[in-house]
């Protein structure tokens, strides 16, 4: 990865950008924290554009912060990694934001790697290289390109970087924590019967502190009220017992399905180490091979769950345990094991 | 003063005897992550140098806690029996901040019953700290990390295993209980002959004031006159500082039915979050992040100070390392002290 050539011209942009007052404000990457890690930089002069830092350790996915800016308060410009500009591409087509206030500065990624050399949360098998919209984009070479359709175009097809990526192997995409790929098949009816699934999702909940880290650290969680503290009475407090912590999970993987970039910020959030991204993966599978959506790939295409065809395949996923097998374990819940304290609407 | 000294192949045999009797809750890996939980097995525990990332608070001031109960016939519950706890592992940072949290609870105006009583049922051993780890700031914040009076016993680790040194009477019935066991490990160490035992003086207990962390001078001009949009630009509001703080005590009521018994719970609450202080009109005294992460730094440093006299952060550097976002209190802390976030 050619870091030092893109962060030279990363640097030349910024400061043009900075200097002309093209924008008020550089969303961009500094080293931070007691360990000096990769943290979240607001550039606001040209004279901070030596602090700025790129290289294989700029995790965080910076379309977060356009929950709040937006674009609202003036022209702004952000450095977007591949999955970062899909997240933008997604608040795109759900009008999130002011297309016209946001400067992309698109910047080629083959993935950011953890302090101890394997890949980050979310880049493990992840295929796409290059964001889907910019308004320059920064190659590996640091070279620059500018965007051939109207600003919002794709220069290659995201479909074959994946298929090419799956090809290689291991070899560009490193194995995931356990050492081996994660799965690509996505049997939906699997889910239905695999009760080990629900066993790891059980045990990784264990972990969990229902702190809503992950909710905050998502962008594509922008509920003014998250449903998890809507309504009154409070229907899901924020109690950490098993049933609540999967309503709150799976109703969050829910409203993700086929708008997850996964980008892996919600891993990183979480300061207990709860590694339940391996779902929302596989939710992404499903649409993707059930609905052909990939999420932030089309900037002008719809999502998911906001387009509706009569022809649409209806699998379920949440259906885990048959009926039988609940009723032979008499619990309230066949996937969180709580007895008594099953949701009745 | 009076203590022993534990050989360190000993140390799961004594948790093995204490688990008879008491509920032990001491640092032990939950998946691979460092908690204080309660053991099952005197085996789990883990007394290495590292810090568990959340801090032990939640066995004295649980995350959700049923504070009242009643059925569809109006019998209200009794309360439950608060177990016998011993509070194993406790670092100096969670000790003091265990005093901040007493003098919110119990030695303000009110006394929060349910507190107190996990308190008085919680035997509190400490355990002093061999390094800083990154994000711990202690030092800064004048607190001793290998040693602390704010315990019932206080466990250094050296060579021969964990010198205990009894603080309290507590502390001192727990050892002779141990002994009246019939044990026969424990090597007695009396006062003087105690050396390493005794701490007049923690290395940074000479520290100069200055040098201390904390906001002085004109409060109401650091409300004022700090630039809190920009410190708080970068935090995205996820709560988790709150959450795995010792100090943080903020807590909202809720009352939830189930299958005719209904309960009222008390939970955790956190400044980050855009319901905190939501007044039932709909107006929020504090609308955005800027106002919110204000209140965290000025509630630590100033308002805590002022009622209770303690500054509510101990510097166990928990948040720092943790903030998904990289946010750095002690940097904040510091950066407001040196004036570089005064708005011009």
């Amino acid at each position: 990865m050619g870091f030092e050539a893109q962060k030279e011209k990363l640097a030349a942009i910024s400061g043009d950008l900075l200097s002309k007052k093209k924008v008020e404000l550089i969303l961009s990457f500094t080293s931070g924290g007691p360990e000096g890690n990769a943290v979240p930089f607001f550039m606001r002069s040209a004279d901070e554009v030596a602090e700025m830092r790129w290289d294989d350790g700029c995790m965080p996915n910076l379309a977060v912060y356009l929950k709040e800016f937006g674009g609202r308060e003036g022209k702004i410009a952000l450095v977007a990694k591949p999955c970062d500009a899909r997240a933008i591409a997604v608040y795109i087509s759900e009008g999130r934001i002011e297309r016209g206030n946001l400067y992309i500065i698109g910047i080629e990624c083959g993935g950011m790697k953890k302090k101890d050399g394997s890949a980050a949360q979310g880049c493990e098998n992840c295929g796409v290289r290059t964001p889907p919209v910019f308004d320059v984009l920064i190659r590996e070479d640091g070279t620059t390109a500018e965007p051939v359709e109207n600003g919002e175009r794709i220069v290659e097809m995201p479909k074959k970087e994946k298929q090419e990526a799956d090809k290689t192997g291991g070899a560009e995409n490193p194995a995931g924590e356990n050492g081996k790929q994660e799965e690509k098949e996505y049997n939906v009816s699997e889910y239905r019967e695999n009760k080990d699934k629900a066993a790891r999702f059980r045990e990784e909940l264990k972990k969990c502190i229902m702190c809503f880290a992950c909710r905050q650290a998502c962008f594509g969680c922008y509920c003014e009220t998250c449903f998890i503290e809507r309504g009154i009475p409070d229907w899901q407090p924020s109690n950490p017992d098993m049933g609540r912590k999967m309503m709150f999970h799976l109703g969050r993987f829910m409203h993700l399905a086929g708008r997850c970039v996964e980008c892996g910020a919600c891993e990183r959030a979480c300061p207990s180490g709860v590694n339940i991204r391996y779902i929302i993966k596989d939710i992404a599978g499903f649409c993707e091979e059930l609905y052909g959506c990939k999420a932030g790939m089309e900037p002008a295409g719809v999502s998911a769950l906001t387009a509706f065809d009569t022809d649409d395949p209806e699998v379920g996923f949440l259906e885990i345990g048959n009926k039988d097998s609940r009723e032979e374990e008499n619990s309230g819940c066949g996937l969180c094991g709580n007895s008594g304290t099953a949701i009745e609407i | 003063m009076d203590g022993v000294i534990i050989p360190k192949n000993k140390i799961t045999e004594t948790v093995g005897i204490l688990m008879n009797k008491y509920r032990v809750v001491a640092p032990a890996r939950e998946n691979g992550a460092l908690v204080f939980k309660e053991l099952a097995d005197p085996e789990e525990i883990v007394l290495n140098d590292e810090p568990a990332y959340k801090s032990p608070k939640e066995f004295l001031f649980p995350q959700a806690e049923e504070i009242l109960a009643f059925d569809e016939k109006g019998n209200v519950a009794a309360d439950g029996d608060i177990p016998e706890t011993i509070l194993l592992g406790v670092r100096p940072c969670d000790l003091e901040a265990l005093k901040v949290l007493t003098a919110v609870f119990i030695n303000g105006k009110f006394t929060d019953v349910y507190f107190e009583k996990r308190l008085n049922s919680t035997i509190l051993i400490g355990l002093g700290c061999i390094s800083e780890k990154p994000g711990c700031f202690c030092e800064e914040r004048g607190i001793c990390k290998d040693s602390s009076g704010a315990c019932d016993i206080f466990l250094t680790a050296n060579e021969e295993g964990y010198a205990a040194e009894i603080i309290s009477d507590k502390g001192r019935k727990l050892l002779d209980e141990l002994n009246a066991g019939g044990l026969n490990f424990y090597a007695p160490v009396k006062g003087a002959n105690a050396g390493f035992l005794e701490k007049d003086a923690c290395a940074y207990g000479d520290k100069a004031p200055h040098e201390i962390l904390e906001i002085t001078g004109d409060e109401k001009s650091v409300f004022d006159n700090t630039d809190w949009g920009r410190i708080s630009e970068r935090c995205i509001g996820c709560g988790t500082c709150a959450y795995i703080c010792p100090t943080c005590h903020c807590f909202e009521f809720y009352d939830a039915a189930n299958k005719g018994r209904t309960a009222r719970y008390r939970r955790w609450d956190s400044c980050m979050y855009p319901k905190f202080t939501l007044h039932a009109s709909g107006h929020n005294p504090r609308p955005s992040k800027k106002e919110r992460y204000r209140q965290r730094i000025m509630h630590k440093y100033v308002y805590v100070k002022h009622n209770f006299g303690y500054v509510a952060c101990t510097g166990c550097g928990r948040c720092v390392r943790s903030c998904p976002a990289g946010m750095d209190i002690k940097a904040v802390v510091k950066g407001i002290m040196e004036g570089t976030w005064k708005i011009k």
